[in-house]
């Protein structure tokens, strides 16, 4: 029963938007696979296509929703938007919008999966067209079959139905007809675009997959375009009324005298623009904000270098503001015009600036670092006149800006994943010498899981004064925190861990609070929590490595019930 | 004037792989779906080409399965693909991405001719002129050889505790006897 509340609360959104989504693209294939499959005016069409025109049309109406849905979860402004609207909303139903970029891969796969179907089909119809010129007929053995559809072939002028005019090799068609040659332009860049996204390459070079991505421009400019010549076709309501199709497919000869007149043809209207102008328009905007934003001057007040290859930057613009836990975009001209790169604010609202701390990891943030002239040697600073630009965009919204409406929150952050917590932490305690306003929030805990020592430094500090001012309004119980170091030490850290076991500060992090070796017991943590906070909602926030984030929400689905509800909120970009 | 960013090396032979892969897979299919059309619908030459197309396709995506190792840092490699990787690196000439650049191009011409094989060999050429490039960068194909157990060199840091760490278990009070 615990189980079921604690589902219900951290999946439950999710699995409905999944099933609204996929209950959408069941029901447009299967209505429009009847519909050409089954409507009269499509009747003659089927004689040459047979069953490969339904099943070319039914795919392209769900490509036609994916192509549209596809866009939105990536116009991030957007979504902030919409997430600050519905603050009202249930905590569950923002939490679906945490996971925009994997219901953008979803519409992705799905755009694959249809267009695959689409040009299979499609492979059929090109050679059904083009076959209809190779059929012998004035031998004996000629069916009525391939009489009708040489006579609905031989239809010309504008009332055509087979846009192939005279016997052409099928790939050759496929370039005559327009919706061939954009096809194949369309599926050639949607190509290019998959096989650079892979995880693989976003990792180890992201630069290749990020500016291949951009061929979506090729690919949303031919696709309106794709169905501008009309090449499927239906006969008119007019030509339906003086010409009996069930007497007439029976007697091609009879053609075109009464009581068989020539039917009639027009091409269906183009439908894909309608359903992807509003999300193109909403992109551009997102795209334009974020030109502007580039714009918009930002002072770089001061760089800090931290042990373990971490850079602070303090920088300040003027009209932004964040709030806990949100993140930016930097782009930096100097070193790319194209790359806009996120961090997590690392500031909290309160405080006049506004801080990331960036780990040099890659090409770009290595650059970064040198164009900072903070890959020196010594502490030396670089005169602002020296100082790249840079440019911010933001901030965007993320799930912690939640965690003030909990009661209780357990805060989980590893490794470098602990950096939106370094905003949350310094607001708590922003918010906490305001003695006016009172806070939900009565109990953080707050779990850092490290690889190494090292990286406990700039961290460290932060959490060592925190500790400080929390002794000194009384309100040490406010924030428990635990560290957890998981990857081993070697004999002489053992030693001197155990001489000075007894101290009242931990000799690694200068901290009151002991350090703890190995891996947190989650079962144990959940527990405690559970049974010390009956019934309250607690709000479990974690940023870090993807199985860890496996493991808490599966803790927060074991150990919710009895009135306690683990909420699980993602940190991703 | 902006200064030229350090160019990073990017393994180019890396992407053609999965290019050239998903273009195999493409190609299977449109083979398949050729044999489909040549045998219900008797359409020009679907039927040689199909068969060509699912044979070639096949073996090419056996040849790009197994990932090459990258030039800098670890290497993710494929679902079960060390099976693959013995295999492929017994064969001759699949170092060289020159070689391979040609061989999938030459192969791929013949299925140019009909539509349902047309997009899956486009893919592969595309990957084809991808390896080029690679090749041109200097890059080379080697097997991902699997890492031996334990990473860490011995010495200075010990393995994952054999026993408890250095610090008292929270339950007990007992004091360490030193």
């Amino acid at each position: 029963m615990s189980r079921l509340s604690g589902l219900l609360a951290n999946e439950l959104p999710k699995y409905l938007v999944l099933l609204i989504w996929l209950g959408l693209n069941v029901f447009l294939f299967v209505y429009y696979y009847f519909f050409y499959d089954t409507r009269p005016e499509f009747f003659y069409t089927r004689v040459l296509l047979g069953p490969a025109l339904a099943l070319a049309r039914a795919p392209a109406a769900c490509l036609n929703l994916n192509c549209m849905l596809v866009l939105l979860p990536i116009c991030r402004n957007l979504l902030s938007r919409f997430r600050r609207a519905c603050m009202c909303c249930p905590r569950r139903v923002r939490v679906v919008l945490d996971k925009n970029i994997k219901f953008h891969r979803l519409c992705a796969y799905m755009i694959v999966l249809m267009t695959l179907i689409h040009y299979y089909a499609h492979c059929f119809n090109v050679d059904f067209f083009t076959s209809v010129y190779r059929v012998p007929l004035n031998s004996r053995n000629t069916t009525t079959i391939s009489k009708l559809r040489w006579r609905l072939t031989q239809i010309g002028g504008n009332n055509y139905l087979n846009p192939i005019r005279s016997d052409v090799w099928s790939v050759g068609a496929v370039f005559l007809l327009t919706g061939g040659w954009t096809g194949v332009i369309i599926t050639l860049s949607l190509f290019f675009m998959v096989t650079s996204s892979v995880e693989l390459i976003r990792r180890s070079y992201f630069e290749v997959f990020w500016y291949t991505h951009h061929l979506f421009v090729v690919f949303y400019g031919f696709l309106v375009v794709h169905g501008i010549s009309r090449q499927v076709r239906g006969q008119t309501p007019a030509s339906l009324q003086n010409h009996n199709v069930t007497f007439c497919s029976q007697h091609p000869d009879l053609w075109p005298n009464p009581p068989c007149p020539l039917p009639v043809f027009q091409g269906s209207e183009p439908m894909t623009w309608k359903w992807v102008i509003a999300p193109m328009v909403l992109y551009v905007i997102e795209r334009i904000i974020r030109f502007v934003r580039f714009t918009q001057h930002v002072d770089i007040l001061k760089v800090i270098k931290h042990p373990s290859r971490v850079v602070e930057i303090q920088m300040r613009k003027s009209g932004f503001f964040a709030e806990v836990g949100q993140y930016v975009f930097i782009m930096c001209p100097k070193l790319s015009n194209l790359e806009w790169h996120p961090f997590t604010l690392t500031s909290a609202p309160e405080e006049n600036y506004c801080s990331v701390h960036i780990r040099i990891v890659g090409g770009w943030t290595s650059d970064l670092s040198k164009a900072l002239g903070a890959d020196g040697e010594g502490p030396e600073v670089l005169p602002s006149w020296k100082m790249p630009r840079i440019a911010v965009d933001g901030p965007f919204g993320t799930a912690s800006e939640d965690v003030f409406t909990y009661p209780v929150a357990i805060c989980v952050g590893s490794g470098i994943g602990v950096t939106p917590f370094a905003s949350l932490l310094k607001s708590v305690w922003y918010k906490n010498l305001n003695p006016e306003k009172e806070l939900a929030l009565k109990k953080v805990y707050f779990f850092w899981i490290c690889p190494e020592v090292h990286a406990f430094e700039w961290f460290g500090d932060m959490l060592a004064h925190l500790e400080q001012q929390l002794i000194e309004t009384g309100q040490q119980n406010l924030i428990e925190y635990n560290i957890y170091l998981t990857r081993g030490w070697d004999a002489k850290q053992a030693k001197t861990i155990m001489v000075h076991e007894e101290d009242e500060r931990d000799v690694i992090t200068g901290l009151e609070q002991k350090t703890n070796y190995g891996r947190p017991n989650w079962d144990d943590i959940f527990m405690k929590v559970a049974q010390t906070h009956p019934s309250t909602h607690v709000g479990v926030f974690f940023c870090g490595v993807a199985a860890l984030s496996h493991e808490l929400h599966r803790m927060s689905n074991k150990h919710s019930g009895n009135g306690v509800v683990f909420h699980y909120n993602k940190e991703n970009f | 004037m902006p200064s030229q960013p350090v160019k990073r090396s990017i393994q180019w032979g890396i992407w053609g792989n999965e290019t050239a892969l998903l273009g195999a897979y493409v190609l299977t299919i449109g083979g398949v779906i050729g044999i489909v059309g040549g045998v219900t619908q008797n359409f020009l030459f679907w039927l040689p080409i199909g068969i060509y197309g699912l044979i070639f396709g096949i073996l090419m995506s056996f040849l790009e399965y197994p990932r090459g190792k990258k030039s800098k840092g670890n290497t993710v490699t494929r679902w079960h693909q060390s099976c693959f990787s013995s295999m492929v690196s017994k064969l001759p000439v699949v170092s060289n991405y020159y070689y391979r650049a040609f061989i999938y191009f030459v192969v791929c011409l013949p299925t140019l001719i009909i539509v349902p094989t047309f997009l899956g060999s486009a893919c592969v050429m595309i990957g084809c002129g991808i390896y080029f490039g690679a090749a041109a960068h200097g890059e080379s194909w080697s097997p991902v050889v699997p890492r031996s157990q334990p990473q860490r060199t011995g010495g200075n840091v010990s393995e994952p505790p054999a026993q408890p760490p250095p610090r008292l278990p929270q339950h007990t009070g007992a004091r360490y006897a030193t």
